[in-house]
């Protein structure tokens, strides 16, 4: 088992340190507890908005300055926003660690959020969100994920709308920083060929300095609440893209593991049941899968394909039964070790690199589950027996979302 | 940046086949993958698609396995497997625990040596390949794609797409793919890379008493490839309409085959240079500054044949003509005024620092290796200094006169979709 180094900072910030020499490589991970989550309808976006932003300038130094050292360093640096966590990784040569590292505690802590870039991101946001209209995926999906969480903040769309993209003012976007981003929340995650001592002690240096907020209450957040409706979007394609979501439980239910590895059993892979029934033995399409994302306040299964759209209807009901079958059929238990060593297999090849080192314990970290989740989760898959499988089937592959997106 | 990579090693082995050896002893697992030096640019024209066709068949069984059995057996080891076609080759690729590739291997050789491509798996294989292409022909990326190779490479095999064409699709049978198989799947046009927790002694058992002996030899069927020679592209401008809500341009220039390793490396750093970061001269003015592109991105492929030097733009349509024309004047300056030293010397440490990246995973570098390999170019045994040594020979001078030879800013193709 790898050793992760982990230390809580006066100030809160927990760092994670795993030490890998093989290439002279360190990944760096930064992970703000909260995520896309904390928005509302009104300020939807926001989050996407800000880890833009931060980029390009803090009070020191603009935007092309924040470029030109990293180019020149030929590091590389990006951010994101995720349901449950804002994130900045970035990756470098061990001699140029610190630097970047430095520059990163700039970039999360002094954001200038100057007029002129926020200008700039806002265009390029209402242009992207423009261009995510061209992906019959992203599209039937954004509809799913409404359906699927209701009122849940889960439900937004991630770059948020025009309205709210083309309303969203600078005061906004401090007040949303200033609230959310502090170090009591701050996971920071490194791996690669540099001593846990130092990596710690050069976070101390940059980070330590940073006061903890007094912290509004975290606003209560609505349940998910599933609405089993099947919505039809006319586009002109060649293709009919069926998307099926089931509610399914967080990361912290007992069922967790299980759907998991229900998950992987249906749809991961070509020797998944999925692809195997659909496109090996029926020949109805060339991409099938299924995936349940990790989420903290509820999440979904959700297993699609896309057919051409005179088979539409056969291929919707093939998919349907097929994602449904485990609740009233059982695996075998030859079936049920295969699905265990596939899942096993894939989530160890999965941390190869070092920023997927980072990434998984920081992720874990932030998630409230502690770097220990990474054996646990094992443990628990490797637990999960026939019966499981079938209660658990049962309990949540039944009435799906449908969203549907093809020629008329 | 210190290099910590042991050599690698080129061998012949016996069965006919070229092995890469790159041994990492610090990692748990081995990468292998296999690279058949026969791709879409081998096909008649009349049979596009037939070498993508087979890769998809490859999976299909032998008299020993059985269709899906390669599959089953990579996971249930928990290990994962890719395969991809382009225009210079077919790879196949699986990476396992470090203690299990040997089985895989022998199946995977024997997969795709004695291949059986049944008739009724044919029949039931060409739905999801069509599926396959219609899905791209769904992706306004692969539109774009595909309509500027098409402009750019004409009647050469590059111009046509690897997924080939409905028509081709319908009308190719199961003996079209037996014959290419049997042309082109021999052991003297395998590369098989071997990456990861092995040594070189065991990786050559390995490959030899995988590959050897599966091969039906049938000479009469031996298909050699000849390149289609290859000079010039059109300077023509191509508008495609199509229902995207952003444009797409590109502007393309015609550049060297892949033998020629330090042009290869130098087209790459003017790329780069143009447009490989928030610094780089066209993202900087165009994006950062007049925001009239969405994103905007410069390539070169290196291919067998001669491959393409890009820039391509995300924008709104009413931006094209100045886009275009900036873009032209960057490349006229590159003609005409030495890059400075210390703009070379950021792409070079960019460009050596994302090879590293690159290179990490045992499955990544193994892709690296096989490629070069399969399309006749030889990184030698310490590849990552061969590559720091080809960047360290990039200077203003070279660079100018490579501009000059490949990218004259008064001809190029370019070709643009269009919302309707």
């Amino acid at each position: 088992m790898t050793p992760v180094h982990t230390v809580k900072l006066a100030n809160g910030i927990t760092v994670l340190v795993v030490e890998n020499p093989v290439a002279d490589i360190v990944a760096t991970r930064c992970f703000i507890a909260g995520g896309t989550k904390l928005e509302t309808a009104a300020n939807a976006g926001i989050g996407q908005l800000l880890m833009r932003l931060l980029t390009r300038g803090t009070t020191r130094l603009d935007s092309q300055a924040i470029a030109t050292q990293i180019e020149s360093l030929g590091a590389s640096m990006g951010t994101e926003a995720n349901p449950d966590y804002f994130g900045l990784g970035f990756k470098t040569i061990g001699e140029d660690f610190e630097q970047v590292l430095a520059l990163s505690a700039e970039i999360l802590r002094s954001p200038s959020l100057a007029a002129t870039e926020l200008e700039l991101e806002r265009r390029l946001t209402l242009q992207g969100m423009r261009a995510q209209q061209e992906r019959p995926f992203n599209l039937a999906f954004a509809i799913l994920q409404q359906l699927i969480y209701g009122d849940h903040p889960y439900g937004l769309p991630s770059l948020g709308t025009a309205e709210t993209i083309t309303s969203l003012s600078r005061t906004q976007l401090e007040d949303f920083h200033q609230q959310y981003f502090s170090p009591q929340h701050l996971v920071v995650s490194i791996a690669g060929k540099i001593g846990s001592a130092q990596a710690i002690a050069l976070v101390e240096q940059y980070f330590g300095d940073w006061q903890a907020q007094v912290q509004p209450p975290s606003p209560s957040l609505p349940l998910p609440q599933l609405r089993p409706e099947k919505i039809t979007t006319v586009q002109e394609s060649q293709q009919t893209l069926l998307i099926l979501g089931y509610g399914a439980p967080s990361v912290i239910s007992p069922d967790y593991a299980v759907l998991k590895l229900i998950a992987s059993y249906l749809g991961n892979g070509v020797s998944s049941r999925l692809f195997v029934e659909l496109r090996e033995k029926q020949g109805l399409a060339y991409e099938v899968s299924a995936f349940y994302p990790t989420r903290i306040c509820g999440s979904e299964l959700v297993s699609y394909m896309g057919t051409s759209p005179h088979q539409a209807e056969l291929a919707l009901a093939s998919l349907q039964a097929e994602t449904e079958r485990l609740a009233t059929e059982c695996l075998t238990s030859h079936e049920l070790k295969i699905a265990k060593s596939k899942l096993l297999g894939q989530y160890a090849l999965s941390k190869q690199t070092n920023a997927q080192i980072a990434q998984i314990y920081g992720w874990y970290e932030t998630l409230g589950l502690g770097v220990e989740f990474d054996w646990k989760y094992a443990e628990l898959i490797s637990q999960v027996a026939i019966a499981d499988v079938q209660r658990v089937a049962e309990k949540y592959l039944y009435s799906p979302a449908i969203s549907i997106i093809g020629p008329g | 940046m210190t290099c910590t990579y042991i050599p690698s090693t080129r061998t012949i082995a016996k069965c006919g086949v070229t092995l890469i050896h790159q041994p990492i002893f610090t990692t748990a697992v081995v990468a292998v993958d296999v690279w058949v030096s026969a791709g879409a640019a081998c096909e008649p024209a009349e049979r596009a698609g037939v070498a993508h066709f087979l890769e998809h068949m490859i999976f299909k069984g032998t008299d020993q396995i059985l269709p899906g059995e390669f599959d089953a057996l990579i996971e249930d080891f928990g290990g994962s497997s890719n395969a991809a076609t382009s225009h210079d080759y077919a790879h196949f690729g699986f990476t396992t625990a470090s203690d299990q590739f040997a089985l895989p291997l022998k199946c995977l050789a024997e997969l795709l040596l004695a291949a059986n491509i049944p008739d009724q798996e044919f029949e039931r294989e060409r739905g999801v390949v069509i599926e396959e292409m219609f899905q791209a022909l769904d992706d306004p990326d692969w539109i774009a794609y595909h309509n500027l190779m098409a402009t750019a490479y004409g009647d050469h095999p590059y111009g046509r797409p690897v997924l080939g064409y409905e028509s081709s699709l319908r009308n190719l049978t199961a003996a079209d793919l037996r014959q290419y198989h049997q042309g082109f799947y021999r052991p003297e046009l395998m590369t098989v890379v071997v990456v990861g927790n092995v040594e070189l002694e065991e990786a050559i058992t390995r490959v030899e008493e995988a590959f050897s002996g599966k091969y039906r030899s049938n000479q009469a069927a031996a298909c050699e490839f000849t390149p289609v020679p290859l000079s010039q592209i059109p300077a023509v401008q191509v508008r495609q309409l199509y229902g995207v809500e952003q444009a797409r341009l590109t502007m393309a220039w015609l550049g060297c085959n892949i033998s020629e390793l330090a042009e290869v490396v130098e087209l790459e750093m003017l790329a780069m240079i143009l447009a490989g970061g928030r610094c780089s001269r066209l993202v900087r003015s165009l994006r950062e500054q007049k925001g009239w592109v969405l994103d905007i991105g410069s390539d070169f492929t290196a291919q067998r044949s001669p491959g393409l030097f890009t820039v391509s733009a995300l924008l709104d349509a009413h931006f094209l003509e100045p886009v275009e024309h900036q873009i032209q004047q960057e490349i006229e300056l590159l003609n005409q005024t030495l890059i400075s030293c210390q703009e070379i010397a950021h792409a070079r440490k960019a460009m050596t620092n994302q090879f590293a990246f690159m290179t990490e995973s045992p499955q990544a570098l193994a892709s690296v290796l096989g490629y070069y390999a399969a399309l006749g170019c030889d990184l030698a045994e310490n590849w990552f200094e061969h590559y720091c040594d080809l960047l360290a020979g990039a200077t203003p001078q070279r660079l100018q006169a490579l501009t000059q030879k490949y990218l004259p800013s008064d001809r190029y193709t370019i070709t643009c979709l269009l919302p309707i």
